[in-house]
C-alpha cells in the first residue's frame, strides 16, 4: 500500500479491492476507528504512518477526530495485536486516552463509507472498555460452500457416511456431497473442477481406480491444496501410514473406525477453514 | 467308416436336446439367483434406515430389521460384517453381538452341522465375529473328540477356544501340538498384552519356529525396542539364517539403533541378504562413521545390496559428494553403474 494517510474516498477504492478477496481467504477484514479523547492525544500523520505495517491502510476521520485503520487478513486476534503494538509504539499508559471501535467485514459488497458513517452515528454506549466491538449487518458474510466427496464402494457405508455428514450443523458453511462407487467415476467427473475447498473421503482400495491413484491425481491438480483427503484404510503398518502421508492424504482413519470421531475430525477440518 | 444320414441327424438333435435342456438348467438357477438377490436386496433396502438408527443414533429396534428367510438372513449377515468391520459408536457391537444371538443363531448352528467343510468354516468366522458363546461352546463339545485334519479349521477352532476362555492366544502360541501358519501366530500374536510378549520373549528358545519367525515380525513392526538387545544378542548365536534374516530385518523396521557395531560382521556375510539389511542399519548413522562399511559395499556381487548402500549413502548430508568423489577412485564397472542409478534417483526426486 502507498505511505500515505489517505482520504475515505481513496480509501474505499482500496477497500473494494481487498474485498475480492474475501470470499477466497475467507479471512474477514477489520477496521479499526481510533479516536482520541483529550486533543493532546491526538497522533500526527507521521507517527501514524510510522507505525502503520505495509499491509495495513490509514484513513483520515471526516470530523479530522482521530484515524481509522482497515487490516486485511485480521480477525479480533489480529486486531488484540495491533492495539498491543500500538499501546507499545507510542508508550500509551492506562488509562488509554483513546476509544477504540473495531468492526470486521466478512461481506464483499458492503461499502467502506457507509461503514464508517454507520459507525460514526451508533449511540454511545456508557463505555466500560476502551475497546469496543460493534457488528453490523457487514459482519455477516454469506455462507462458503464446501464440495465433499465420498468415494467408497460399499454403498451402506457411503450411506452411513452420508447421513453422519449431513447431521453436522456448521455456521458458517454449506455443504454440498455427491458420493462414487470408485475412483474412476470420481476423477472423470467434473465434481473436482471448481475453487470450493474440498474435502475427499476414500478408500484405500476401490474397484477401477484405487484410492492412492485418486490421490495422486488431485495432488496432481492446479490448486490442489483445496482438496483435503481422508483415507480410510485397515493397513495399520507405519510403513504405509509413512508413504501415505508423503503421497499428500491429510488424515489416515484405520476401520473399523468411530463414527463420532469421524465427525468431530470432519467438523474441525471443515472450521479451520473458517478465520476467527 | 460313412455314417448314414439318419444316425448323423439322430446325433445332431440328441446334441441340441441337451443343449436346450442344460440352457433350461441355466435359466432355472439364473432366475432363482436373481429372485434370492432381489429377495436379499428387498431385506437391505427395508432394513438399512432402521439399522443405522438402532446402531449408530440410539434409536429402538425396529421389527423390519428381523430376517425371517434364509436369503434375508444372508443378507443380515454381510450388513453386521460390514458394520464390525467398518464403523461403529459406543455400544454398536454388542448390539450386534445381541441380535446374531437372538435371531441368527439357529442359521449358524446348522452351518456348523454341517458335511461342507466351506460350510462349517463360514460357521465359525461368524460364530467367532459376533461371539456367539452358546453355540461355540456347544460345538467345542461336539467337536472335542473329532480328529480336525484341515490346518484352517484347526486354527478356527482354536480361536473359538479363544472366544469362550478355554484357552489364552498366548497357550497357543506356546503350544506344538496344532502347527499354525506363520500368519496364524502373527495373528495370535497381535493379539498379546506387553506382559504376554515378554513371557515369549523369556521363553523365545522354546517356541516352535513359525512362533518365532511371527514374533521377531511383530515386534519389529510395533516398534517394541525395548526388545532390541535381546534380538541384538540372539543375532550373535542364532545358527539358522531365516530367523537370523528377520532379526535384522525387524531391527531396521524399528528405526532406532543405538550401536551399529554389532552389526558391522554382516556386512561381510554369505548371505545377501543380511548383507542388504546390515548396510541398511549401518545407513543409519552419519557419514563420518558408517562410510567406511558402506562404500566397499558399492562393489558388492548382489545389485540389491549395492543399491541399498549407494541410497544409504546418497540420503545423508554430503551423501552425493561422497559417491561422487568414490566413483572417481573406483575401478570396478558395477559401484560406477550403481553411483549413476543412484544420481539419477535423486535428480528425479528433486524434480
Amino acid at each position: 500500500m502507498a505511505n500515505k494517510l489517505f482520504w475515505i474516498d481513496e480509501a474505499e477504492s482500496i477497500f473494494y479491492i481487498l474485498q475480492g478477496a474475501l470470499a477466497r481467504t475467507k479471512a474477514p477484514i477489520s477496521i479499526v476507528y481510533i479516536m482520541p479523547k483529550t486533543k493532546e492525544a491526538l497522533f500526527s500523520d507521521e507517527q501514524v504512518l510510522e507505525f502503520i505495517r505495509k499491509a495495513d491502510v490509514v484513513f483520515h476521520d471526516t470530523d479530522k477526530a482521530g484515524w481509522w485503520g482497515i487490516l486485511p487478513n485480521s480477525g479480533r486476534k489480529e486486531v488484540a495485536a495491533f492495539l498491543k503494538r500500538m499501546k507499545t509504539h507510542f508508550n500509551i499508559e492506562e488509562p488509554s486516552p483513546y476509544h477504540v471501535v473495531v468492526t470486521e467485514v466478512r461481506d464483499p459488497q458492503a461499502s467502506l463509507i457507509e461503514i464508517v458513517k454507520a459507525i460514526k452515528t451508533m449511540p454511545k454506549t456508557e463505555e466500560t472498555s476502551t475497546v469496543n466491538y460493534v457488528d453490523g449487518p457487514w459482519t455477516k458474510g454469506s455462507k462458503s460452500t464446501i464440495k465433499v466427496s465420498l468415494v467408497v464402494d460399499e454403498p451402506i457405508i457411503r450411506e452411513v457416511l452420508k447421513r453422519s455428514i449431513s447431521t453436522i450443523r456448521l455456521d458458517h458453511f454449506d455443504i454440498e456431497l455427491q458420493e462414487f462407487e470408485d475412483g474412476l467415476a470420481f476423477e472423470s467427473s467434473e465434481w473436482h473442477k471448481s475453487a470450493h475447498s474440498h474435502l475427499v473421503v476414500l478408500d484405500d482400495v476401490l474397484p477401477k481406480k484405487n484410492g492412492m491413484e485418486v490421490v495422486h491425481f488431485l495432488r496432481n491438480q492446479a490448486s490442489s491444496q483445496k482438496f483435503h483427503i481422508f483415507m480410510l484404510t485397515d493397513r495399520v503398518s507405519e510403513e504405509n501410514l509413512i508413504t501415505a502421508y508423503q503421497m499428500g492424504i491429510d488424515e489416515m482413519i484405520h476401520k473399523p473406525f468411530n463414527l463420532r470421531l469421524f465427525e468431530s475430525l470432519f467438523r474441525r477440518t471443515i472450521e479451520r477453514l473458517w478465520f476467527e | 467308416m460313412r455314417i448314414s444320414t439318419t444316425v448323423l441327424l439322430w446325433i445332431i438333435l440328441t446334441l441340441l436336446t441337451l443343449l436346450l435342456i442344460f440352457s433350461v438348467y441355466l435359466t432355472i438357477l439364473r432366475l432363482l439367483e436373481k429372485r434370492r438377490l432381489l429377495q436379499e436386496a428387498n431385506y437391505v433396502q427395508r432394513s438399512k434406515v432402521h439399522w443405522m438408527n438402532y446402531l449408530f443414533y440410539n434409536q429402538d429396534w425396529h421389527e423390519d430389521m428381523v430376517p425371517k428367510t434364509l436369503q434375508e438372513k444372508r443378507a443380515a449377515e454381510r450388513l453386521l460384517v460390514k458394520f464390525l468391520n467398518s464403523v461403529y459408536v459406543e455400544g454398536t457391537r454388542e448390539k450386534i453381538y445381541l441380535f446374531a444371538e437372538r435371531y441368527m443363531a439357529s442359521y449358524y448352528r446348522k452351518m456348523l452341522a454341517s458335511t461342507e467343510w466351506s460350510h462349517r468354516m463360514n460357521g465359525l468366522y461368524r460364530v467367532i465375529d459376533f461371539r456367539l458363546i452358546e453355540l461355540a461352546e456347544n460345538h467345542l463339545n461336539k467337536w472335542s473328540n473329532r480328529n480336525v485334519r484341515n490346518a484352517e479349521e484347526k486354527y478356527y477352532l482354536s480361536l473359538l477356544k479363544i472366544t469362550v476362555g478355554r484357552t489364552t492366544a498366548l497357550d497357543l502360541v506356546k503350544q506344538d501340538e496344532v502347527e499354525f501358519s506363520e500368519h496364524q501366530n502373527r495373528a495370535l500374536l497381535l493379539k498379546l498384552n506387553q506382559k504376554d510378549l515378554n513371557s515369549l520373549i523369556d521363553n523365545y528358545d522354546y517356541l516352535p519356529h513359525a512362533s518365532k519367525l511371527a514374533l521377531i515380525d511383530v515386534v519389529g513392526e510395533k516398534n517394541y525396542i525395548q526388545y532390541q538387545d535381546f534380538f541384538v544378542k540372539q543375532l550373535e548365536i542364532e545358527e539358522r539364517s531365516e530367523l537370523r534374516i528377520r532379526m535384522l530385518k525387524s531391527l531396521e523396521l524399528m528405526g532406532f539403533i543405538q550401536d551399529f557395531h554389532p552389526f558391522v560382521s554382516f556386512l561381510s556375510s554369505p548371505f545377501w541378504q543380511e548383507r542388504m539389511l546390515a548396510s541398511r542399519i549401518v545407513g543409519m548413522f552419519p557419514l563420518r562413521e558408517s562410510q567406511q562399511y558402506l562404500l566397499p559395499l558399492l562393489e558388492d556381487q548382489t545389485w540389491w545390496v549395492r543399491s541399498t548402500a549407494a541410497k544409504a549413502i546418497a540420503k545423508q548430508k554430503e551423501g552425493i559428494s561422497v559417491l561422487l568423489n568414490y566413483q572417481l577412485k573406483t575401478e570396478d564397472r558395477f559401484a560406477k553403474e550403481i553411483i549413476d542409478e543412484q544420481l539419477l534417483k535423486e535428480e528425479a526426486i528433486a524434480l
